[in-house]
């Protein structure tokens, strides 16, 4: 029967630090669970008071603030928009405050504290006060300062009473209006001029056959030029640091037959360029490009050249999304790159994939020997010979009868004399 | 019977195929049998870790049974059930715990 633990260490969970532990009461005074409780009141604090503000200041007959707020004394979630005044009542409640209490003696946080926690009575009276004037409608003016202002600052788009507000969407942005709700449509245009004159480039350029940058992700900002020309690398930008460090023009087709060969980093590149959807409306007439939603040319599985392989390990991302530089000093990294290589030539279909050799074995280091790999794979290899050569042996060896010195000097002398008879004979 | 959610490795050619196509992430390779409590302790804890790393690393048992793993365990020298071995770019990597 497996034997019980000590009683005395028994593990809690800690809701701030969200891990187990068996300090006991000492937790609260470790400095993680000491840096996670402030931050914690520090946050609900500041909700707390732009709450106060929000319902001293503004307006709670009109749209209260939007703000959730969860009360972690409590285990509540106290919406202010569907139960705006619940919110401040159960702030100013006794179960709240009895709840702060429970918290702060459970964590360790100091009791003065507690009223920075929660809305006094006085606060109470005074919202409730403010509410019943609003509701007669005697504080229409003078409240429209502050209130007004904030929903300025979290709700740009419906119109309100603010007088910048209606400015602005006058003089600014025709095509607000005053609706309560505005949805905010993708740009039906490129804003980017720079669309016009590249579409005639790709235009003259896909007729070769050689620079099809057709992606079928609208790009903003990005625009494309024929590869290999100095423009590129500077129009590239942070695109251009990882595909075309190595670039020139002697390397236009490098670069090409660079982005075809491997699907996975253009995804990685395709990321990089998608900036925004545009739709394909630009309506140049060109083919296969863009905006027409063609494939791009670096997902078209095109001859490549053997010599990428180690331009596009080294200059492109393994994984798709991030990018990362490889630390080019890890272990196995030469290893890593021709693998990656083999595997990609696999998947096209170049390279038959090598049947595993059932001789293989990893650079291995014994679990109970020191020394470098190199030596303990030299080891195992001389035992294994020594027992492979023990097994020729064993099978080499013939069973042969014993034959005596006389019957083998007797053998030799007939051998001889067959040979002077052989001779006399010729002769 | 290995976790239903890592793979488990019966051939020869199958550990190899792991270990030389895990690049650069670790690969850990759990030798022991489905029917050793320790193992399946063991397997447990892996099958619910693998998630978390598996950014960087890889899990996978291997079968101590199968005939064509013998040849491992001589060149691991696997005396104790279950063993982890971690790879590294087809390297082993030696771990000293505690």
């Amino acid at each position: 029967m497996p034997e019980k633990p000590p009683p005395a260490a028994e593990f809690e969970y800690c809701e701030l630090c969200r891990h187990h532990h068996d300090h006991g009461r000492r937790h609260r005074y470790v400095t993680k669970h000491r840096r996670n409780l402030d931050a914690a009141l520090t946050s609900f604090r500041s909700k707390l008071s732009d709450l106060r503000r929000a319902f001293l200041h503004g307006s709670p007959s009109s749209q209260p603030p939007r703000a959730r707020l969860w009360c972690p004394f409590c285990s509540i979630d106290l919406d202010s928009r569907s139960a705006g005044k619940n919110a401040i009542y159960h702030l100013a409640s006794s179960e709240h405050l009895k709840g702060v209490k429970d918290f702060l003696r459970k964590h360790g946080g100091g009791m003065d504290q507690v009223d920075s926690l929660r809305i006094s009575e006085d606060v109470l009276a005074k919202w409730e006060k403010g509410s019943e004037s609003l509701s007669t409608g005697t504080k229409k003016g003078t409240e429209g300062l502050i209130g007004p202002c904030l929903k300025q600052i979290k709700d740009i788009q419906n119109e309100y009473t603010c007088e910048s507000l209606d400015s602005f969407a006058q003089n600014n942005i025709p095509s607000f209006s005053n609706t309560a709700s505005y949805v905010v449509m993708p740009l039906q245009s490129p804003t980017n001029g720079a669309y016009d004159p590249i579409s005639t480039a790709c235009h003259g350029a896909s007729s070769s056959g050689s620079a099809r940058y057709s992606t079928p992700y609208g790009t903003v900002g990005l625009p494309i030029t024929p590869w290999g020309s100095a423009e590129t690398h500077k129009q590239q930008g942070a695109l251009s640091t990882n595909l075309f460090h190595s670039s020139g023009p002697e390397t236009k087709g490098h670069q090409s037959t660079v982005l075809v060969n491997d699907a996975r980093p253009s995804i990685s590149c395709s990321n990089h360029v998608q900036q925004s959807h545009t739709g394909g409306n630009l309506s140049n007439g060109s083919k296969e490009n863009v905006h027409t939603g063609a494939p791009p040319p670096w997902l078209k599985a095109n001859e490549h050249d053997p010599k990428n392989l180690p331009l596009r390990s080294c200059a492109l991302p393994s994984r798709k999304g991030k990018s990362r530089i490889l630390n080019p000093k890890r272990v196995g990294a030469a290893w890593a790159e021709r693998r990656r290589a083999e595997m990609e030539l696999e998947k096209q279909g170049e390279i038959v994939p090598a049947t595993s050799d059932s001789s293989w074995l990893p650079n291995f280091g014994s679990v109970w020997q020191s020394g470098t790999r190199k030596e303990s794979r030299k080891d195992f290899e001389k035992s294994h010979k020594l027992h492979d050569t023990k097994s020729n042996h064993d099978l080499s060896l013939e069973i042969k009868p014993y034959i005596s010195k006389r019957m083998r000097v007797g053998a030799d002398k007939a051998s001889d004399k067959a040979e002077e008879l052989g001779s006399h004979l010729q002769q | 019977m290995g976790s239903a959610l890592l793979p488990t490795l019966r051939l020869k050619s199958e550990v190899d195929t792991a270990i030389r196509d895990t690049l650069d992430k670790v690969l850990v390779l759990r030798f022991g049998r489905g029917i050793d409590a320790a193992c399946l302790h063991l397997d447990d804890i892996l099958a619910r870790s693998s998630w978390d790393i598996s950014k960087f690393a890889t899990v996978a048992l291997v079968d101590m049974d199968s005939e064509e793993i013998q040849v491992y365990i001589d060149y691991f020298d696997i005396t104790l059930v279950p063993a982890t071995i971690f790879f590294f770019n087809a390297h082993h990597m030696k771990m000293d715990s505690g």
